[in-house]
Parts: C-alpha cells; structure tokens; sequence
C-alpha cells in the first residue's frame, strides 16, 4: 500500500460501503454510530448547561419567571412541538426506507423533515418579531419589561441555540441524506450517513421537548 | 483486510413505519396531555408532572425513533453519561448555591 493511498475510498458502486482500509464495513458502521452518539453527548451537555442556569435562575426569581412565560404565545410552542415531532417521524421513516434500499424515499422524506425545519423557524421568526415589537429585548436596561429581565435572558439564549441547531440539522440533512440519495448512494449494506444525519435531527427534536414545557407552560 | 467475526448480511435493526406511525400518535397525545395538565395549577407539582411527561417523550424518541431498544450496552452507556452527568450537575449547584453566604451587594433576593 502506498503511503498516499487514501484511508477510506468513496470510488465504489452505488449502494456498496466506502472501502475502508483498516476496518471492514461492519465494524466502520459500529465504530461511526458510537462516534455519532459521543457527539451527541458532547451535545446534551452544551443544552444541559443551560437547562442547569435554567434551573437555578427560576429558583431565585420564581414569580417573575412565572408572569414572563405567560406572555410567550402557548399555541406557537405546541404548534412547533407537533412540527418537529412530524419531522422526527419522517427523519426516523427515512432511516428504514435507506435501509431497504428505496433512495426515492430517503429524499422526499427527508425533504419533508427539511421543509419542517423551515416552517419551525419560521414561526419561531414570528415569536421573536412578536417580542421585539413589546420591547421584550433581553439586557436592555429602560425597557417596560425589564423586571422580566431572566426569563428573556433565559429564553432567547436557549431558543436561539435550539434555533441554530435545527439550522445546522437541516444542512447536515441535506448534505450527507439527500444528496447522495439522488445518486442512488444508499442501501441495506450502506446507509450510516442517514442514520447518523437522523439521530442529529431527532436530538434537536429532543431538545424541543424539554423546552417547550419549560418555557412555554411551567415558566 | 481484517474480518471480525461480525454477521455479513445487514447490520442494524429494520424498524417497520407502522411502529414509527404508532409512535408519533403516542407522542402527539403526550404533547397534548401535557398541554392541558399545565392549565390545572398545582403549585410545584405541575414542573414536577410537565418534565415526567417529557421525559416519557425523549424515551420514547432514544428507545424507537433513535434505535435505541436495538442497541448495544456500549452503546448505552454513551446514552446516558450525558444524563447522569445532568444530574450530577444539577444536584451539585442545588446542594451548593442556595446555602451560600454572599457579601450582601451580591445577594440574590428570592422572590418567593
């Protein structure tokens, strides 16, 4: 073997696994879903620290946090809720079509996941304009609602972090789960990257169903 | 090239849509229990209800949507670190930060 031969070659038939010099495909599969499930550890914990800083800061100012999430539009948080719970669901669809082989429907069920993620923000935008309008900024000292001051603080942190990730999924969708899709790329023998682009998809969806009772119905 | 002794033919476990359907259901209603039940006040009880309503969701989405039921006990203990580490960090700031003695320009006043 040459010193410059490539680690893991990607010149194979479509449907055959990438030929990985130092691991059979079996192994290669294991070896990326483990890899996949450390990362989204590394993941919670990014959201666990701000479900801690949650945890306290409503502690401390239970009342405020209380009269503030009453002014988050409930009906939007459900709305989202059951968007991305569909979208989990097609995600999870897409999964079971790549592995028997059917590339068509990894694409358009992943599209749908994709065009979810588009309506979640969307409506999210909304949230947000809904609350710039009142004023409803965080860290702005003269503002009418500056007594609410933790809870925004908490809020656009947390959303806003959530928001980039399901950004991030929907790219990470489309890259390593429709693209290749197109070119008839998956099958019962290889299908990791949309496995692994799912289980992205379903820890935003996870994240959401924390959040979502959190800031919208307990406060 | 080396062989493990692995199986062959398909890695991984083929879940059938009509389980994922069923799931959904499961979770839609979930959504919308835990909707109605923030609308009764019962004081501390209803943060208590509203994160055991949750956490029945995300088992739901690891253990189905995830392939988590199909998985290995290494597997699984990638699973949860992250949550016992939650837990551990949550428990230690609880048990530490509300018994403190600040200088008094830095005291949190409790509003309740």
């Amino acid at each position: 073997m040459s010193s410059n031969a490539a680690i893991v070659d990607h010149n194979v038939p479509p449907g055959e696994p990438p030929i990985i010099h130092h691991m059979d495909s079996d192994t290669a599969y294991g070896a990326a879903k483990l890899g996949m499930w450390l990362f989204l550890a590394t993941e919670i914990l990014l959201f666990a620290v701000m479900f801690c800083s949650f945890a306290i800061m409503r502690y401390y100012h239970l009342e405020e946090f209380h009269d503030a999430s009453k002014n988050l539009y409930l009906w939007a948080g459900a709305f989202n809720t059951a968007i991305l719970l569909f979208s989990s669901y097609t995600a999870a669809v897409a999964v079971t079509k790549a592995q028997l082989g059917d590339n068509q429907a990894v694409v358009k069920n992943f599209s749908i996941s994709i065009i979810c993620g588009f309506i979640f923000l969307g409506v999210k935008a909304f949230e947000y304009s809904g609350k710039a309008h009142h004023g409803m900024f965080p860290f702005i000292w003269n503002s009418e609602f500056y007594e609410f001051k933790n809870f925004l603080g908490i809020y656009y942190c947390m959303t806003g972090l959530h928001a980039l990730h399901v950004i991030i999924g929907m790219i990470v969708m489309y890259i390593y789960g429709i693209r290749p899709a197109l070119n008839n790329r998956f099958s019962g023998k290889y299908y990791t990257p949309v496995e692994l682009s799912a289980l992205y998809w379903h820890l935003v969806d996870l994240i959401w169903i924390y959040l979502f009772p959190l800031l919208y119905l307990v406060g | 090239m080396t062989h493990s002794n692995a199986h062959n033919e398909e890695h991984g476990h083929v879940v059938p849509v009509k389980t994922f359907t069923n799931v959904l259901l499961a979770l839609l209603c979930l959504t919308v229990l835990t909707v109605l039940a923030a609308q009764v006040d019962i004081g501390k009880w209803n943060i208590v209800g509203a994160l055991a309503i949750a956490t029945v969701k995300a088992s739901l989405v690891i253990l189905i949507f995830m392939h988590g039921k199909y998985e290995n006990k290494i597997l699984w203990t990638y699973i949860l670190i992250p949550f016992v580490l939650l837990i551990i960090m949550i428990g230690g700031i609880f048990t530490d930060d509300p018994f403190r003695d600040r200088p008094v320009h830095f005291q949190v006043e409790k509003s309740r």
